[in-house]
């Protein structure tokens, strides 16, 4: 059964978006496409933070149709920019607490701790924005938009603006997050590697229009990149990680993840 | 040398005027500049013109038209005495009003800077973070403006305080009710009282030039240490 479904008309001067897709209630769905195909400004209808027609249902709920139109403040939704644009006023804790505090103590779905612990955000609490690094800012909109309790994640190309060296710190949380989090996550990227890596689900947008969309490894093949194997981690011996894909197992250095945990592997063709 | 009573009266008169515009002139400007930051509306360009308007005239023109339209015969003034109340003209209400238009761009336009700076980030990713449009005016748009709303606060006190032209024409010469600092140094001259008229304008001079001071030093330290 999918969660969220919708359907936008949108002309935007020469560009125009057609768009007719249904998102499962579980896991990772890439919206996958190259610039200018209109993954962002899709993401921003679905937040509502611009309008064009259509409809679009989220859990059985209504966020837009022809006579409704929910603003972004009423819907429960989670949005990570590509900048991490945090409050420049507010310290790292202000920043994180500035969602939280707008949800109603009882309609809290989230812990404040979990999701301190899962994106390692205590040794940054105590900062000021400007003091972090890019990928630990990034890290703390990640967990602002989670401690606002969204019933659905969305993600524009969070690492896009971040340098490879903390692009590869921040995927392990990301991994995490994808491991640990109940709520459907819709996450915008034009990296085939990301994709592979995160993406259970995928969306391809060309030119404004969904041409494709499936199951990610099936996706994934249709154009070409490898796709992501499933593994479960066995146990950490001498330095290496010791992995079960499909009964075979196999060693790797750097994998940080518990025992009993699963993760995903790609395996170039080529090597 | 000792201030003279009228003196002193003219001074506390001057601070309490420049203060009471400085309070009014917050309240209106910045929903003003507010609307004229966000707005598509084709009536921006007039009212962006028309705001800016006291920067070019020469106060006598403000103070004169103020005058004719608060005045017994004026629009304003004939409304006023219909509801029972006292005209404008010649009364600390009267200045109070002409200073706050004199000083209407020197508020709206840093705060409409300020706001214009912030860009809609700040204000989209609040609104993703369940705040309300009010709630994001005041827990980012205002916070981010501050330096905005510091220079347009000495700014428009500053200004009040140097203010004549628009006194003379609208407020007269009453001493205790608009009998102002530079209208008091105006008398002085003529009368050739130059110490008295030194003693006062030596200390607006060294007043412009502390507040001119504190601007620099204040009102652009929060942008310089934000990223």
């Amino acid at each position: 059964m999918s969660l969220i479904e919708g359907r936008f008309r949108a002309r935007l001067g020469e560009f125009s978006l057609d768009a007719d897709f249904s998102l499962p209630s579980h896991g990772v769905t890439a919206l996958f496409g190259q610039s200018g195909s209109g993954k962002t400004t899709l993401l921003r209808l679905i937040a509502g933070l611009s309008r064009a027609p259509g409809r679009l249902v989220v859990d059985g709920e209504i966020w837009q149709d022809d006579s409704v139109f929910v603003p972004p403040h009423r819907r429960a939704l989670g949005y990570v920019f590509q900048e991490a644009s945090l409050f420049p006023h507010l310290s790292v804790r202000a920043n994180l607490e500035y969602g939280w505090q707008r949800v109603p103590p009882g309609e809290r779905t989230i812990q404040w701790d979990e999701v301190i612990e899962w994106l390692g955000l205590a040794p940054l609490i105590a900062h000021r924005p400007h003091q972090l690094s890019g990928g630990q800012r990034q890290r703390v909109a990640i967990g602002r938009a989670l401690l606002s309790c969204p019933r659905l994640l969305l993600m524009d190309e969070p690492l896009a603006a971040l340098d490879a060296g903390a692009r590869a710190d921040i995927l392990p949380y990301l991994d995490r997050l994808h491991r640990s989090l109940a709520i459907p996550l819709l996450y915008v990227s034009h990296a085939a590697e990301e994709v592979a890596r995160l993406a259970d689900h995928l969306l391809c947008l060309e030119a404004g229009r969904i041409v494709w969309q499936g199951k990610a490894a099936d996706g994934l093949a249709r154009l070409g990149i490898a796709p992501a194997h499933r593994a479960r981690v066995l146990a950490h011996e001498a330095g290496l990680t010791v992995l079960d894909i499909a009964g075979q197992t196999l060693r790797l250095p750097g994998v940080h993840a518990a025992p009993g945990d699963s993760v995903r592997l790609r395996i170039e063709a080529a090597d | 040398m000792p201030l003279a009573p009228v003196d002193t009266t003219a001074i506390v008169l001057t601070l309490k005027l420049a203060s009471v515009t400085t309070v009014l002139l917050l309240l209106i400007a910045t929903p003003l500049a507010w609307w004229l930051t966000h707005t598509h509306a084709r009536l921006r360009a007039a009212v962006t013109a028309l705001v800016s308007l006291p920067l070019v005239l020469p106060p006598t023109v403000l103070g004169f038209y103020l005058l004719v339209l608060l005045g017994p015969q004026g629009a304003v003034g004939q409304w006023m005495q219909q509801f029972g109340m006292s005209t404008l003209p010649f009364t600390f209400g009267g200045l109070l009003v002409g200073s706050v238009i004199f000083s209407l761009p020197f508020a709206v336009q840093p705060i409409a800077n300020a706001f214009a700076a912030i860009g809609t980030r700040p204000l989209e990713v609040a609104a993703t973070l369940r705040a309300s449009p009010w709630d994001r005016f005041a827990s980012v748009a205002v916070p981010l403006a501050r330096p905005g709303f510091i220079t347009a606060a000495v700014l428009t006190f500053a200004h009040t305080v140097g203010e004549f032209g628009v006194v003379l024409m609208l407020g007269g010469n009453i001493p205790g009710e608009t009998r102002v600092l530079s209208v008091a140094i105006y008398d002085h001259v003529e009368a050739l009282e130059y110490a008295d008229a030194h003693l006062l304008s030596a200390g607006l001079v060294a007043f412009s030039f502390l507040v001119l001071l504190m601007l620099g030093r204040y009102g652009g330290h929060w942008q310089r240490t934000a990223t």
